[in-house]
């Protein structure tokens, strides 16, 4: 196993741990208990409670990670098919999910796999997806089991993405599939027992895709589905590029047409059959077709209206707003989202959205190709963006590393998102001067959070999870014990599951946002961490982001040396509001829909003052 | 762009200097180097580090890594990887850097080398050592800032651009990248003088201009930006990244109407850059080759059966000069041999939006039509070429092949004979030429078109001499015949033609035969 131990810069944040009120657990994570079944521990909120007094100071813990991927049976191997040909999707790795298929309080885990490039659809002779599932509720042991044949998800497809939401509505998650080929819908039957219903659902689309987001785009109270496609490429009619000194490798998207994205409506009625729409144009959303890689989906310009951001490969970005009536307007040009400060496109794979700064929007950060900077866009309110990469010290380790996965956690609970960047090549590096690495393979990074706008670069590996050649990254507390854990996927390697072991976890809060229907239809949802004095935390419930990956859609909240109770406000994605009050910390608690106080988003200014130094 | 000739190089490649040890112990990098440092599972890891920028420190070994090149290694690269005219560049540099070792020019000039090849490690080892033996050159500290700013090492590059700087205090590119990466890393006061000092001195170094505009763009001086810019587009024309730094200044001014202006323009100069004034760096990109000897180097390769590894060569080649029109005509053949007709023409179209009217490029995209089996568009192309260079034997030859596809046999005799006007010893044309000769019974014709064809023993084609020998047979010369038909077998022999050669046995066999039959002895051909 390896661990990253990775102490915070800053001395005085370990001088101001020393001096942590007595009552704070300290128990590490394996002290701590776990949630049995049904979820014990979710108390729910009650009806009222005080406003906090222990205002959220950042806890100045040291950060550590361990990869536990086989101690705990996530025994996966990606297969990238290569055979010396380059063909192109061989270099593009695959993603993973973090999900509960089976409603038992604790996140399996879904692994995308790749195959050969040249292989027929259905070859049963190609390696098929794997689901894993966690065994940690109920026997309170991390441990997974391998469930893709009776799950029904092995689908054997060349594997790129996936993406994760309760698309019927029926209170279980559902898993949609990218492939390099045709994508598949799985509808899970709540036991995490999943059909195919591609055919049914009219999702028959053959191109290349890559990453997909569920939202509600139509605030009609069913998720709808975004897909990027990345370039027409064919393994048949395929010539691979050469680098500068002559030696063959893979090719970049420019050496091929882009390909549209494409969204659709779901058309789900209670009683009938899942049916989804291609309103790509209809909505607006047709544009010269570019090599999407990234999407996340966010209220960008604050409207109440859930936007799309795509993340589009050595071109322009898009960020497509949501006009209300159905129908989208581009605007990354004038939003100063497309290109970066210096109005360069850039090569974006990976893209997350959250409030870092927490001044109330969502903030943007991008994953680049080595020689670019990763790019951080911050909002300057209204949906208008500034790139301050440099400002805040995101370029620092990244001009070497191309990243993907990517996003916005709080590793530390000190409150505030820090960033994890998934790197590796995907052209050859000088292998001469390192014999036996692969030529590919690059060090992954977090940027830890100051808390003053800046962050501080890290690199993430050790002597025996050296450099590799890393791409998906999904992120969630996969042992419910407080604290954001990371899987990452490599190109033609193992999976790595990087468990959090803060020492004592800090102080947090999980949240799950349910409808009353028991629907998990949440996502979109933004909720506020309320805090008397002090700036309001904004926190989104999302599965999308990062890269062909989908993350634990629950909302997580670092809260310091601060353990509860805490009062939350909750804007639904239908624009609704509601107050939960008297949360217990460091426990899971679901919020359900229709159970709140009233609640303004106004309201918030009674609490909460603006604290932020951070770049605008 | 897509298609054309973008699409066969490789845009926004990334720069493939060093691995991500090399990272490890470079201070842009700190986190990295942290890390490596960071191996045993108790470390504690702290993510500033020192500036490593003093020559001799940046390549220390990584921590619990391999170690980069040192200064001695860099005469001991492997450059077997290396395409082999950009080998036997590089190999003639280091001959000269090993002959003398302590020449900093000699090193100096290998560095750049592997600096414009994207070999990182060696490059950084060899400009160190050249700063080394010549620690008052300022072109050696400058390149060596320039290659380690390319690899995102921004401290260490700072150290050697001030360096640049102390030596050649008046030098603006010096200056300028110092400036710039002074501003980066938020030392703004002396980034601002050192702008102001550079514009003063060199009113038109627009690298200078462009960068304190960008600088003050981010700090919202929108009207000070805007001069700036405005300046820089003065001096070199338009160009599509100033515009977008004119856009975010009049859009802090609130001004609409020119920050979509300046959008648009950025989008239609995107690919639109100001010509360097930068003296050394355009030194440092003189010295790669030009796309010639490349495109040479594919020819030869093509020429030779591999047709595979030509590609290599060729889109380096318009990767260095994606207007290569060598380049883009011997793509546009290469597809066609390889049957990949869509490639063929979007190389093509990419060539002809340079220069329609080169007879042999529509000649190599008819030879992609005929093998797509289009014979018709491939009578198009090649009449095109005759059109455009009458005395174009090749492509009268093919046009015959294209008519005879299609079934026109007339047309084809006719253009195979046009072949053989304008080329008379063009073997296709001969071939079919004489072939239509001996069905009409017109051997002596065939002796006498094929005879001079054949002289020259290296150049011989079977196929032509099994037609000889076969005119000689059919005037009842069977002593010339079999003779002929042995060098026929032979040939096919050493060119590896297996069923020519069987076909030609079978010939001989039957000459045999008939030699036999009239009471002639000797037909033992051994």
């Amino acid at each position: 196993m390896s661990l990253i131990a990775i102490m915070a810069a800053c001395q005085g944040d370990n001088d101001r741990a020393a001096e942590r009120p007595d009552d704070t657990p300290t128990a590490s994570a394996a002290d701590r208990p776990l949630p049995p079944a049904g979820d014990a521990r979710d108390t729910g909120p009650r009806s009222s409670g005080a406003i906090p007094a222990h205002p959220p100071d950042p806890v100045a813990s040291p950060v550590s990670f361990r990869d536990v991927a086989s101690s705990v049976g996530l025994h996966f191997e990606h297969v990238t098919g290569a055979s010396g040909d380059f063909h192109f999707p061989e270099i593009m790795g695959a993603g993973a999910a973090l999900l509960d298929i089976d409603g038992d309080g604790d996140l399996d885990v879904y692994l995308l796999q790749g195959g050969s490039p040249v292989a027929a659809a259905g070859d049963t002779e190609q390696p098929g997806n794997c689901m894993l599932r966690n065994d940690l509720v109920p026997t309170g042991e991390l441990a997974f089991q391998d469930v893709s044949a009776p799950s029904g998800t092995a689908h054997r497809g060349y594997g790129m993405g996936a993406a994760t939401g309760d698309v019927d509505n029926d209170g279980d998650v559902d898993l949609f599939v990218t492939n390099a080929g045709p994508d598949v819908l799985y509808r899970n039957d709540g036991a995490g027992s999943f059909s195919d219903v591609s055919g049914t659902a009219g999702i028959d689309d053959d191109r290349w895709s890559t990453s997909a987001a569920f939202l509600d785009y139509d605030r009609d109270g069913d998720l709808d589905l975004f897909v990027t496609h990345y370039v027409q490429y064919s393994t048949g009619a395929h010539s691979p590029c050469v680098d500068l000194t002559g030696i063959q490798d893979y090719c970049g998207p420019r050496s091929y047409p882009g390909l549209d994205d494409v969204l659709l409506r779901n058309e789900w009625v209670p009683t009938g059959e899942l049916q989804f729409t291609d309103v790509t144009a209809d909505a607006g959303l047709a544009v010269e077709p570019r090599a999407g890689l990234g999407v996340t989906c966010a209220d960008f310009d604050g409207d109440g209206h859930t936007d799309i951001y795509v993340a589009n490969d050595q071109e322009a970005n898009l960020l497509w707003t949501n006009r209300g009536d159905g129908t989208f307007a581009e605007r990354a040009l004038l939003a100063g989202a497309a290109y970066n400060g210096h109005g360069a496109a850039e090569a974006s794979m990976g893209v997350t959205a959250g409030d870092f700064d927490g001044d109330g929007d969502e903030d943007l950060f991008m994953s680049h190709l080595s020689t670019e900077t990763n790019t951080l866009y911050v909002n300057r309110g209204a949906g208008m963006f500034r790139d301050a990469t440099r400002r805040a010290g995101l370029d620092r380790g990244s001009l070497m590393s191309t990243g993907f996965g990517s996003a916005w956690f709080d590793a530390d609970n000190d409150g505030h998102l820090d960033l994890f960047v998934a790197n590796g090549a995907v052209q050859r590096q000088d292998a001469a001067s390192t014999p036996g690495a692969s030529p590919y393979a690059q060090p992954n990074l977090l940027y830890r959070n100051t808390g003053d706008g800046s962050f501080d670069a890290i690199a993430f590996t050790t002597a025996d999870a050296p450099a590799e050649t890393s791409r998906g990254a999904a992120f969630g507390d996969i042992d419910n014990d407080g604290d954001t854990d990371i899987l990452v996927t490599q190109s033609g390697g193992p999976a790595r599951l990087w468990r959090n072991e803060l020492p004592d976890g800090g102080g947090w809060l999980g949240l799950r946002l349910r409808c009353a229907d028991d629907s998990q239809h949440a996502v979109g949802a933004r909720v506020a961490l309320l805090q008397q004095g002090h700036a309001i935390a904004w926190r989104r419930a999302h599965s999308d982001g990062s890269y062909l990956s989908a993350s634990d859609p629950r909302v997580h909240f670092g809260t310091g040396t601060h353990n509860g109770p805490f009062e939350v406000g909750v804007i639904w994605s239908d624009g609704t509001a509601e107050r939960f009050v008297d949360l217990p910390g460091r426990r899971f608690a679901s919020l359900v829909r229709g159970t709140g106080d009233e609640w303004s988003r106004d309201d918030a200014h009674d609490v909460a003052v603006p604290t932020s130094s951070a770049p605008r | 762009m897509r298609g054309g000739a973008g699409a066969l190089t490789r845009p926004g490649r990334a720069l493939a200097l060093g691995t991500w040890l090399a990272c490890a112990g470079c201070v842009e990098d700190e986190a990295t180097q942290a890390a490596t440092a960071a191996a045993t599972p108790t470390s504690t890891v702290a993510s500033n580090a020192s500036d490593s920028s003093i020559p001799g420190r940046a390549h220390e070994p990584a921590a619990g890594g391999t170690a980069r090149p040192t200064a001695e290694d860099i005469l001991t690269v492997d450059l077997q990887s290396l395409l082999p005219v950009i080998r036997e560049q590089v190999s003639a540099a280091r001959a000269a850097a090993v002959a003398t070792p302590t020449d900093p020019q000699r090193i100096g000039h290998l560095a750049m080398l592997f600096h414009v090849y994207e070999l990182g490690d060696p490059a950084l080892a060899a400009y160190q050592r050249a700063r080394q033996l010549a620690p008052d050159a300022m072109r050696w500290a400058y390149l060596h800032g320039a290659l380690l700013a390319q690899l995102g090492r921004r401290q260490e590059a700072r150290s050697a651009f001030r360096t640049a700087h102390e030596l050649q205090p008046g030098h603006p590119a010096a200056a300028t990248r110092l400036a710039t990466l002074l501003s980066e890393s938020g030392e703004h006061a002396e980034a601002r003088a050192l702008y102001a000092q550079v514009i003063a001195a060199h009113p038109e170094f627009v690298e200078a201009r462009l960068g304190f505009g960008r600088m003050l763009v981010e700090f919202e001086e929108p009207d000070a930006a805007i001069e700036q810019l405005q300046a820089a587009l003065a001096l070199s024309g338009d160009f599509g990244t100033a515009h977008y730094s004119l856009a975010l200044a009049h859009q802090q001014l609130g001004h609409d109407d020119a920050t979509a202006h300046h959008l648009e323009r950025s989008q239609a100069l995107a690919d639109v850059h100001p010509p360097g004034r930068d003296e050394l760096l355009r030194e440092l990109h003189a010295l790669a080759l030009s796309d010639r000897p490349l495109v040479e180097e594919a020819r030869r390769m093509i020429a030779a059966g591999n047709a595979r590894a030509a590609v290599a060569p060729l889109q380096e080649a318009l990767r260095r000069n994606p207007a290569s029109l060598d380049a883009l005509i011997t793509l546009v053949g290469l597809h066609g041999i390889q049957g990949d007709l869509d490639s063929a023409r979007e190389a093509f179209e990419a060539a002809a939006a340079i220069d329609d009217g080169i007879a042999r490029l529509h000649y190599n995209l008819g030879l992609a039509h005929l093998a797509a089996h289009e014979p018709r568009e491939a009578i198009r192309a090649l009449r095109r070429a005759i059109e455009l260079d009458p005395q174009l034997g090749d492509a009268h030859a093919q046009l015959g092949v294209a008519y005879q596809a299609r079934g026109d046999m007339d047309a084809a005799a006719a253009a195979f004979r046009a072949a053989l006007e304008v080329a008379p010893r063009h073997p296709l044309a001969a071939r079919q030429v004489a072939r239509q000769l001996l069905s009409s019974n017109q051997a002596r014709e065939v002796v006498e078109l094929l005879s001079p064809l054949v002289a020259d023993e290296s150049a011989m084609q079977p196929s032509l001499l099994r037609l000889l020998a076969t005119a000689h047979n059919q005037l009842g010369d069977l002593d010339t015949a079999l003779d002929q038909f042995v060098r026929a077998r032979s040939a096919a022999q050493r060119s590896g033609q297996h069923s020519l050669r069987a076909a030609i046995q079978d010939d001989l066999s039957q000459l045999a035969r008939q030699r036999l039959e009239r009471g002639s002895s000797g037909a033992d051909d051994g």
